[in-house]
Order: C-alpha cells, then sequence, then structure tokens
C-alpha cells in the first residue's frame, strides 16, 4: 500500500443524486401511463411509492454493510437466487408470455440474480487473479458459470435479462484482464448456442423478425413497436406535456414496465429522453469512478459490474423502444413500474455506495492513456513485459 | 491487501476506457436515433385496433379498462341520386354487404359451407376449401343484399363478418349507360355524368374524432357528413328508350358496328336522349371490350360527310355570297387546289338550283360554294358553328374535333373542297348536331347540357340554357331550313313524317382505312329536326360501318323517321296544320 493510496470515506452524493431523481422521474411517469388502468388512479404510484420506499430502504441498508461481506456470502448469495431462479420454473406465474414471476406477479426472481451473479462474478474473478487468463482457469469454468445461469433464465424465457447478464459479466471478464482472443473464440462457439436458442423459441424468434422487418405482424409486437415509434414522434422536441400523451389508452396498455421511455419521449418530448440519457450517463460516470477508487479489485470489479449493470440494461432499454435492437422487454432502471427491479437496481446503488465510502485517493497512472505512437511499450498485450510499465508507475 | 500488479492496473484502466469510448459511441448513436425518431424521420403511423391481450398485473378485468374507441371514424356519406327529368331514378345509391369468414374462428365449417352454398350460389365444396384454409381472412361472396345478410346473422355461427358497402344500383340496366356512367365496388366513378359530376355526387365524407385529455375522458369532434348533390337530368327516360329501341333495331338491320343517336331541344340545347350501341350494363359492367365504355357520341371523332353541307349552305347564304334563288352551273367536276371533285352519282347536272344542290347532295355544289367564300370566310364559319371547341357539355371525356385551319402546317388548299361536303375534317357526333341544331334555332348555336337542375341539402340551383354565339343570321337558317324541307319532301322521303315539315339532311362519309377511303367502309348519318318552322326535337343518327345499306339517305333516315315520329307523339305535338290555325286565330 503506496503513499498514493489514502482513505477518502466520501460517500457518493452526487451518485445518490441521479438515483433519485431517476427514481423521481420514474414516479410522475408512471403515475401519468397508469391512472386510467384503476379505478384508484394512484393504484399504481402507491405501489411503485411503496417499493421505491423498500428500495430505498434496501439501499441504505447495503451501503452500510462493509463491502468485504459481499466477497463473503457472495456463494450463499448465487445459491439462493440459482435456487429461486429453478423454483420459478415449477410454480412460477406467466405474465406476458414468460414465467417469470412469483407470487401475485410481485417478485421476479431474474432480477435479484442480477445483483447475485454480479457478486459472485465479482468475487470469482478476483480470486483467481492473474490466472484468469489461463483457459482451463479462466474463461471454461467462467462460460460454464454464464452458461448455467443465463440456461435457466432463458428458460422462463426471459432472453432480455440472459442477455444481459452475458454482457455485463462478458464486461467484467475483459476488465480483469481476459485474453481478448480467447474471448472472441468462445463468442464464436457461444454463436451457434444463441442462433438455436433464439429459432427453438418462437417468442425470440418473433421478436428478433419483427425487428428485421418492422410491420411484420401488425397484430403482435410489431405492432406494440409501431405504436411506440409513433408515441415517440407525437412527442417530438419538447413533448405533447407531462400527463398528455394519448398512447396509453391504446392496447395493449403496458407503457409503465418495458417501454416507459416511449411515456417519456411523448410527454417530454426528445428533451425528456436526454434528460434520462444523460442521468444515466451521469451514474456510470460516478460508477466508473467508484471503480477507479475500489480498495482491491474485487470491489473494483463489482462497482465496475453494478455501473455496467445499469447501464447496460438502460442502453438495451432504450435500443428496444427506438427499434435500434430488438425488443426485449426489459425495463429502465429507477423509472419502469416494477418492484423487483426497482428495489434491486436501488439494492445494486448501495452497494455501489457502499464501495465510494471506502475509496481510496489514487493517481491513474498517465501509461493508461498513452494510445498514441510514442508510447507503445505498454501495450495491452504487452502486460507480462511488466519490466517496462513498472518503472514508469514509480512504485 | 491490493492484490492486482501495476500492469494488470493499467490494463483495467485502458480497458475501461475503451469500453467507455464504445458506451459513448453506443449512446450517441442512441440520441441520433431518438432524434430522427423524434422529429427528423419520416412520420409513423399511428396503429389503431390494437389487440388486448396482455394487462398488467393489477389491471381490473372487468369495468374500467374497455376497448378504446379508435381515435377517428369515417362517417361515409351518401352518393347522390341522378333522376331523368320526370323524377325517374335513373341512378339510386344502396348499401350491400360483404361476406368474409376469419376460418381459425370459425367452429363448425361444414354446416356453414352447407349452409352458404345456395345463398351464395357457389358450390358447397368449394366453400369449404375456402374455410378449411389456414388463414386470418377469406372473402366469401360480395354484393348480398339486406335480406341474405340478416338471414346469414341470425344463424350467430363464429368467425363469419359482414361488411357494410355503398353500392350504386341502376334500376333500368343499361337505358342511358353512356349518359350515366358507373361507379365501381370501390367506389372509384368512370364516364359519364357520375365521372363529369363525382365531386357534387360524392359528396364529403364525415369524420368523428376521439380524443382523451390529461384525465383520459372522452371528447369527440364531430363532423356530419354531407352527402352528395341530387342531379335532374334534362334526359327523358321515355325518349331515351324510343331512341335506344330504334337505334338497335337500325343496328341490327343494317349490320353497323355501332351505333349513336342523340335527340336535342334546339331552343335550348337540352338533351332528351342520347344513345350509344353496342351498350353495357352498368349495374355489372360486364364487357368484352372496355372501349364500350367510351360515349361515342361526345369522345369519338368522325368525318361528317354530306351532313356537312348544311353547314356549307348557311354560311354562304349568311355572307350573302349567293341568294336561296341562286344557281350555278354543274359540270360534274370541280378542281379546287389541284383535286379533282366529282359528285358522288358521278354526274353532271348542269344548271342546279341551290336547292337541289342540297337535296341531291352534290359535292362539286359545295365545292363551289367554299371555294366562293374564300378560306377565310369558310373556316370561321366552321368556328361559329362550334368545329374544333368543345360544346361545353356537361358529361366526361369530351372530344373537340380535329379540324385544319389555312395556316396550319397540314392544310391544304384542297381541305376547303373536302371540307365542305364534310369529308376530311373530323367532327364529334354531338358537335355536329350542335351545329345543325343552331339551324334550326335561327342561327344561334347553344350550349348542350343534360342536368337541368342540382338538388344540395336544400339548396337547388337550376341550369340556365345558355346561348354560345350567333352563327347565321335569323333570315339565313330560316332558308337553309326551307332548302332542308325541299330535301326531305323530295328526296329523302323515308324520313318524312305525315303532317309535319321535316328539315332533314342525310349524309355517307367515307372512312379513311390507312390512309385510303374505302367506299365500302362508311358511316350512314342523318341530321335533321322537326317541326321545321318551330323545331322541337334535333336529331342526329349514326351508323357506323352498316353492312347492308351503305347510304345514309337509305341506312339512317328512316331511323330519323322513327325516332321523330315517336316523339312527336310521346310529347303530343300538333300537327303543322293545328298549329298553324291556333296562330291564325
Amino acid at each position: 500500500m503506496g503513499s498514493r493510496r489514502k482513505k477518502s470515506g466520501q460517500f457518493d452524493y452526487g451518485l445518490l443524486l441521479g438515483v433519485v431523481l431517476l427514481v423521481v422521474l420514474g414516479l410522475m411517469m408512471v403515475y401519468s401511463a397508469t391512472f386510467h388502468l384503476h379505478p384508484d388512479a394512484a393504484y399504481f404510484l402507491k405501489r411503485q411509492i411503496v417499493w421505491a420506499l423498500l428500495g430505498s430502504g434496501l439501499l441504505w441498508a447495503t451501503s452500510r454493510v462493509e463491502y468485504r461481506l459481499w466477497r463473503r456470502f457472495a456463494l450463499p448469495l448465487m445459491g439462493l437466487s440459482f435456487a429461486s431462479l429453478v423454483a420459478v420454473l415449477f410454480v412460477g406465474r406467466t405474465v406476458n408470455n414468460a414465467q417469470s414471476w412469483f407470487s401475485a406477479g410481485s417478485i421476479q426472481p431474474s432480477e435479484f440474480a442480477k445483483l447475485a451473479f454480479i457478486i459472485y462474478i465479482a468475487a470469482w474473478l478476483a480470486s483467481k487473479g492473474d490466472k484468469v487468463r489461463d483457459v482451463s482457469y479462466g474463461l471454461i469454468p467462467f462460460a460454464i458459470l454464464l452458461g448455467i445461469v443465463t440456461g435457466l433464465i432463458l428458460l422462463q424465457p426471459d432472453l432480455g435479462t440472459a442477455m444481459l447478464i452475458v454482457i455485463t459479466a462478458v464486461a467484467m471478464f475483459v476488465i480483469v484482464g481476459a485474453e481478448l482472443w480467447q474471448l472472441f473464440i468462445g463468442l464464436l462457439a457461444g454463436a451457434p448456442a444463441l442462433y438455436l436458442v433464439i429459432i427453438r423459441s418462437d417468442y425470440a424468434l418473433q421478436r428478433l423478425l419483427s425487428w428485421l422487418n418492422p410491420g411484420s405482424d401488425p397484430d403482435g409486437i410489431s405492432f406494440q413497436i409501431q405504436g411506440v415509434l409513433a408515441a415517440l414522434q407525437a412527442g417530438g422536441i419538447t413533448g405533447r406535456g407531462l400527463g398528455s400523451g394519448t398512447q396509453k389508452f391504446i392496447p395493449p396498455y403496458v407503457y409503465h414496465t418495458d417501454t416507459i421511455l416511449s411515456v417519456i419521449g411523448e410527454e417530454l418530448g426528445l428533451l425528456g429522453c436526454l434528460v434520462v440519457i444523460g442521468l444515466f450517463l451521469f451514474i456510470a460516470y460516478r460508477g466508473l469512478l467508484v471503480a477507479f477508487r475500489a480498495p482491491d479489485s474485487f470491489s473494483q470489479l463489482l462497482a465496475f459490474g453494478i455501473t455496467c449493470w445499469v447501464l447496460f440494461q438502460a442502453m438495451v432499454h432504450i435500443g428496444g423502444n427506438t427499434a435500434t435492437l430488438p425488443f426485449t422487454g426489459i425495463t429502465l432502471p429507477f423509472v419502469s413500474y416494477g418492484g423487483s427491479s426497482l428495489t434491486t437496481s436501488l439494492a445494486g446503488m448501495g452497494v455501489l455506495l457502499s464501495i465510494s465510502r471506502v475509496g481510496v485517493k489514487r493517481k491513474i497512472p498517465s501509461a493508461a492513456f498513452a494510445f498514441g505512437r510514442r508510447n507503445r511499450r505498454p501495450r495491452l498485450s504487452g502486460t507480462r513485459r511488466g519490466g517496462g510499465t513498472e518503472k514508469r508507475s514509480k512504485r | 491487501m491490493w492484490d492486482m500488479s501495476a500492469s494488470t492496473e493499467i490494463q483495467v484502466y485502458r480497458r475501461t476506457f475503451a469500453l467507455a469510448i464504445l458506451l459513448l459511441a453506443a449512446v450517441a448513436f442512441g440520441v441520433g436515433k431518438l432524434a430522427y425518431l423524434q422529429f427528423l424521420g419520416p412520420p409513423v403511423s399511428v396503429p389503431s385496433g390494437a389487440p388486448a391481450q396482455n394487462l398488467p398485473e393489477g389491471t381490473p378485468t372487468e369495468g374500467t379498462v374497455q376497448a378504446m374507441p379508435t381515435p377517428e371514424v369515417v362517417l361515409p356519406s351518401v352518393r347522390g341520386n341522378i333522376y331523368d327529368c320526370h323524377g325517374y331514378l335513373l341512378a339510386v345509391s344502396s348499401a350491400v354487404y360483404d361476406i368474409s369468414a376469419a376460418p381459425r374462428q370459425v367452429t363448425d365449417t361444414q354446416v356453414l359451407a352447407e349452409r352458404l352454398a345456395p345463398l351464395m350460389g357457389k358450390p358447397r365444396a368449394k366453400l369449404l376449401e375456402l374455410l378449411e384454409l389456414d388463414a386470418k381472412y377469406v372473402p366469401l361472396g360480395r354484393g348480398l343484399r339486406a335480406e341474405v345478410k340478416d338471414k346469414i346473422m341470425a344463424w350467430k355461427l363464429g368467425g363469419v363478418q359482414v361488411e357494410l358497402r355503398p353500392s350504386r344500383i341502376y334500376p333500368h340496366g343499361p337505358l342511358a349507360a353512356c349518359i350515366l356512367g358507373f361507379v365501381t365496388d370501390d367506389g372509384k366513378a368512370g364516364y359519364g355524368l357520375e365521372s363529369y359530376y363525382d365531386d357534387l355526387l360524392a359528396g364529403k365524407d364525415g369524420s368523428r374524432e376521439t380524443a382523451h385529455d390529461a384525465l383520459g375522458s372522452l371528447s369527440y369532434q364531430f363532423v356530419p357528413p354531407r352527402d352528395g348533390a341530387d342531379l335532374f337530368l334534362t334526359l327523358d327516360r321515355n325518349a331515351q328508350y324510343i331512341v335506344e329501341e330504334a337505334l338497335a333495331q337500325a343496328v341490327a338491320n343494317s349490320e353497323a358496328k355501332k351505333g349513336v343517336a342523340i335527340v336535342m331541344e334546339p331552343a335550348s340545347g337540352a338533351i332528351l336522349a342520347m344513345a350509344v350501341l353496342p351498350s353495357y350494363d352498368p349495374n355489372t359492367r360486364e364487357v368484352d371490350d372496355p372501349g364500350v365504355y367510351t360515349n361515342s357520341a361526345i369522345s369519338e371523332h368522325y368525318e361528317p360527310g354530306s351532313v356537312f353541307k348544311i353547314l356549307t349552305m348557311a354560311a354562304a347564304l349568311d355572307a350573302g355570297i349567293i341568294s336561296a334563288a341562286s344557281t350555278y352551273y354543274d359540270q360534274g367536276l370541280i378542281v379546287i387546289g389541284g383535286e379533282e371533285i366529282e359528285n358522288s352519282d358521278r354526274l353532271a347536272h348542269g344548271e342546279t338550283s341551290m336547292h337541289e344542290l342540297l337535296a341531291q347532295s352534290l359535292n362539286v355544289g359545295a365545292a363551289y360554294l367554299s371555294s366562293e367564300l374564300g378560306a377565310l370566310k369558310f373556316y370561321v364559319y366552321l368556328r361559329r358553328f362550334g368545329f374544333a371547341e368543345l360544346t361545353g357539355v356537361d358529361l366526361a371525356y369530351e372530344a373537340p374535333g380535329r379540324v385544319r385551319f389555312p395556316g396550319d402546317r397540314e392544310w391544304h388548299e384542297s381541305d376547303l373542297a373536302t371540307n365542305s361536303f364534310g369529308q376530311g375534317l373530323a367532327a364529334t357526333p354531338l358537335q355536329m348536331l350542335c351545329a345543325v341544331s343552331a339551324v334550326a334555332n335561327r342561327g344561334v348555336l347553344m350550349r348542350p347540357y343534360i342536368v337541368a337542375r342540382i338538388e344540395h341539402g336544400g339548396t337547388v340551383t337550376e341550369t340556365v340554357p345558355q346561348a354560345v354565339r350567333q352563327a347565321i343570321s335569323p333570315e339565313a337558317a330560316v332558308q337553309v331550313t326551307e332548302m332542308l324541307v325541299y330535301a326531305v319532301d323530295h328526296v329523302l322521303t323515308s324520313a318524312a313524317i305525315p303532317g309535319f315539315r321535316v328539315a332533314g339532311k342525310s349524309g355517307t362519309s367515307e372512312v379513311a382505312v390507312e390512309g385510303r377511303y374505302d367506299p365500302e367502309e362508311t358511316i350512314a348519318s342523318f341530321a335533321g329536326y322537326v317541326p321545321a318552322d318551330e323545331p322541337r326535337f334535333a336529331i342526329l343518327v349514326t351508323l357506323h360501318h352498316p353492312q347492308k345499306e351503305h347510304w345514309g339517305a337509305k341506312a339512317a333516315a328512316p331511323v330519323f323517321g322513327e325516332i321523330a315520329q315517336r316523339l312527336l307523339s310521346l310529347y303530343a305535338v300538333p300537327p303543322d296544320s293545328v298549329r298553324a290555325n291556333v296562330r291564325g286565330q
């Protein structure tokens, strides 16, 4: 532990503020999208508020927890979410074509699985250290682990969440130092599996096809996307005004979950969407800072993983809502209606904040930015030739 | 505690930054896409009538959430009717039903096919085949009447859909089809009045737009449909029937390929009847050749032939080149512009009066008159009689005819001669009749019209007869009329009607086939008006390519006679002697 590391102990209030703003915006949009669905106009709002409070409690609790505890409980947590993923396949309720809900539709284990899995992956990768570059220590166990978890989620089927877990885990794996060529080959090997999954699942195939040929299936998912695009266009730059969107009156009425961005786009316009995107970028920026200042590689990976998860999920949601990516029915973190999603993302933020509390001030080595010709020596692939870089880092 | 080597640490940074840059690029793309969707891109249509399959959890299944009305409902306007001058319906809007099925929802295809077969007039097996298809929608039958629809609906069988469709019914079938035109199944008007007055007849669709305010309560914006106007024609269905019957008889007798007959009131320009054969039934619109839809009376040219001599004579008299008592010396041949003109009988008639010129229909005489007039004056009279311009009749697709004028590149001096007896120029039958009517109407050319009155939601617009111009002086017109009466009395006796003085002239135009005139292929025509002193009807009959009789005097004159006689009795026109006595008192 050199002089460049000292405990700063700064709780990242900026990060918290970004999250709170998104949650508040989410409450507004959920109310706007659902007031007409129930005799009690605030029915959905009230439930969302309860969950936001619950999530805030979780956030407070997880931010108080010593982050090392997560490492210790990584395996039990993983086991628990694993068990619940299996259980939901047998006792779960089918909502919106997917069997991913526990009783009364209020608990969605795959949402919790995301956080548990990120914690576990972080612990697992950190314990491997430099050995992750070895195929038999790194890639193969990693791929098996990832395969089982995503396989379970795919069985529900929840393609969106499964893909999200895969990209988050792969990003963590890359960061920790995976050999890129190994990963590339791994992806090549995984592509046929993905292809099989999509082809075998009518549901996924239908969504992929409707993304490739918009308007091909006017009764089904393509219809919904068409409506979402029309709503975005109706919003224009400044929107129709909060609460005055009309898309929500058109069936299938489920705009407050996986197409909440279209409600924002219609009522608050492009400006509203840009604010949402800006807040997510801000959270990502603060999350990466937390990761940089993290005291050890586990906490660094954990912070990085949580940041990636939130940002990727937002991107996939936005991509799906703008017909840029296939529509996967994934929620917008903090904003969309849904207890499991909201509480889990808030709990995840709590974990991130707990790491920010123990952050150390650290100077980022200038070599890290040396992408230019003049400083070719410490290249990505040159990490084994440690000598040169060690000198530069003034140890 | 810190368990990463410095090199790994640097790698973490670098890879994080690389990833962050990738992500920023993705976000930038997303923002661009959003901007494109929200205000730069092409319009996206708002889907309507959505499937409400997945209601969100917590939504009560009964009660507040209902299928939302579609944002805009079109309220179709009713197309206006067309009546004849007595108020009889010639075209009326109605509704028919199209029946279709959603095979996936049909519970018992056997029973349905069994029951539908007799009503549709289709074999049961064929219907069954349709119903067994794996499709969302199969059309089963079109244009069913309300009784049939009610019967089908009474079965209450699942998967059967009935759709209302406005339709057009022509109660008199093919009667006056050339004037009426038609409306297709998908509401497009074609030809005739339906096309010419389409905007008026169609009216304006209304709409009901449904809007929601922020609290979700409904408000409607209602634009009532404006129904189409009703047209009342100058056409008399009885006169039309007489004309069509006589023409059909003539076409059959002479084995002509085509026949046109028009009856007009000279004083007003009102068209009482217009028949074109072969015809079609606008209800079914089944024709072998779509050319049948064309109204040859106004849309197709022909060379008027000797009927045109009426106008040459009128012009010469009006210009004062000759008087009614003048004579000319007929040598049987006249050369104008290098072209040798002969009489159709190839005889020289010697010293000939103007009356005989018309009665014998002498080409040499006509050419003599036009050469005396000179090209300048002759073509001025042609224009005055309305040639080479639209008559302005209120029917779709009128053609202006074709005349070569001096100064045109194609005009030759010999045209002055051939034009004088109606060859080498093209006119529509209606143009020809209008010009002859001008002579009947003391020289005043009237605009022909067919709609006498338009009634649109309480507003009534009467058509006022419209004079186009004084083509020739009344004196000249009377003199020509006297000559035409002489012609009918002495030569064209098959057009004569006992008790009435008839003015008329026949024509036999040769038809140019590939630039040459074939004496076997003619257009036999007759134009005239009756009673001569106070004309009620101007009638033109043309028979195209008659195979039995090639001559207008033989083929067309009797048709004129029959039509005129029956119209005189239909309208109870008193004979000349009675009218003279009434006037004398």
